[in-house]
């Protein structure tokens, strides 16, 4: 029995493994996460190419979301980039359980018409810190 | 003799960030994007890469937006027609690709994709391949049309240039 042509993307969707979709969506995350620090250091596509020493075509295959990055292509991105691209839970915690937060007060001027406030500051708001912060905090 | 396709709205792929369509020729059964589907769905050596590709246009559909710089690949050989605003760069037919899976498309913008059709590209330059040669040739003669259509406004975009809007039975004479 042949066929029907116009069911095949049911068909090709119950094929779809749990793993090829958890591949995709992690691939397009480290992209992501290339594409906004390459941003936030105001590099190129070609400018990581070439610090990577491969050709922008290439670079643009392994961030296109679809291309078996392997743990040594992102480790060099990593490298290169100065900063993490993955980072696993456990680690994500430990990080952020040792990160000392600092309190600092915001001075802003409250303008009033009728009244001269020059060279009087009031406060108006302060941080609120999640209580399993405040112990570490300095 | 002359040749006509239609546009279809893929109703499968119409997602938060972007809605995919595609073109039916005359006289075929489906789309040209369901071709590509269905010649390649029983091919055991493209079956992930498939399958990694339907994920892929889902993902960027409902999370991502279709940002031609990162997730498409220039692949345009003849068409050199300005498009109109939002881009204003030319129209291009682009490619996906998963290892030597292709497909081809058009990007409009970040929220409007036609996907045209594909295959299996078997030699380095794209254009001599048996398999995939003939559908990069069709993806542009494909792309000047739909050109012509928006200029002439046949094809207009919505308020907020998210999606298209044409008559359903508008032709496209190839």
């Amino acid at each position: 029995m042949s066929k029907d042509k116009s069911k095949v993307v049911e068909r090709l969707r119950a094929k779809i493994l749990p793993e090829n979709r958890i591949f995709v969506r992690k691939n397009l995350e480290i992209s992501e996460q290339v594409y906004a620090l390459l941003k936030e250091r105001g590099w190129s596509q070609k400018e990581l190419a070439a610090r990577l020493g491969k050709s922008e075509s290439e670079v643009s295959k392994l961030l296109s979301g679809l291309h078996n990055l392997t743990l040594k292509s992102i480790a060099k991105l990593e490298a290169e980039l100065g900063s993490d691209i993955i980072t696993t839970p456990l680690e994500a915690c430990k990080k952020y359980k040792t990160t000392e937060y600092i309190p600092f007060r915001i001075f802003v001027p409250i303008p009033k018409p009728d009244v001269d406030y020059s060279g009087t500051y009031v406060e108006e708001s302060r941080i609120d810190y999640d209580p399993i912060y405040q112990k570490i905090a300095v | 003799m002359n040749i006509f396709a239609h546009i279809e709205r893929l109703k499968d792929f119409q997602f938060r960030k972007v809605r995919f369509f595609s073109v039916r020729i005359e006289g075929t059964e489906v789309n040209e994007f369901f071709d590509f589907l269905n010649r390649m769905e029983d091919i055991e050596a493209v079956s992930e890469d498939l399958s990694n590709l339907l994920v892929w246009i889902e993902e960027i559909g409902e999370n991502h937006g279709a940002i031609k710089d990162r997730f498409f690949r220039n692949e345009s050989i003849t068409t050199d027609v300005q498009a109109l605003p939002p881009s204003k760069k030319q129209m291009e037919a682009y490619e996906i690709l998963v290892e030597d899976l292709r497909l081809y498309c058009l990007v409009l913008n970040e929220h409007v994709v036609f996907l045209f059709n594909g295959g299996i590209k078997t030699t380095k330059n794209a254009k001599d391949c048996p398999n995939v040669g003939p559908y990069i040739k069709q993806a542009n003669q494909i792309v000047v049309k739909l050109d012509k259509l928006l200029k002439s406004s046949e094809i207009r975009w919505n308020k907020g240039q998210t999606d298209i809007l044409f008559d359903k039975d508008l032709e496209i004479e190839l």
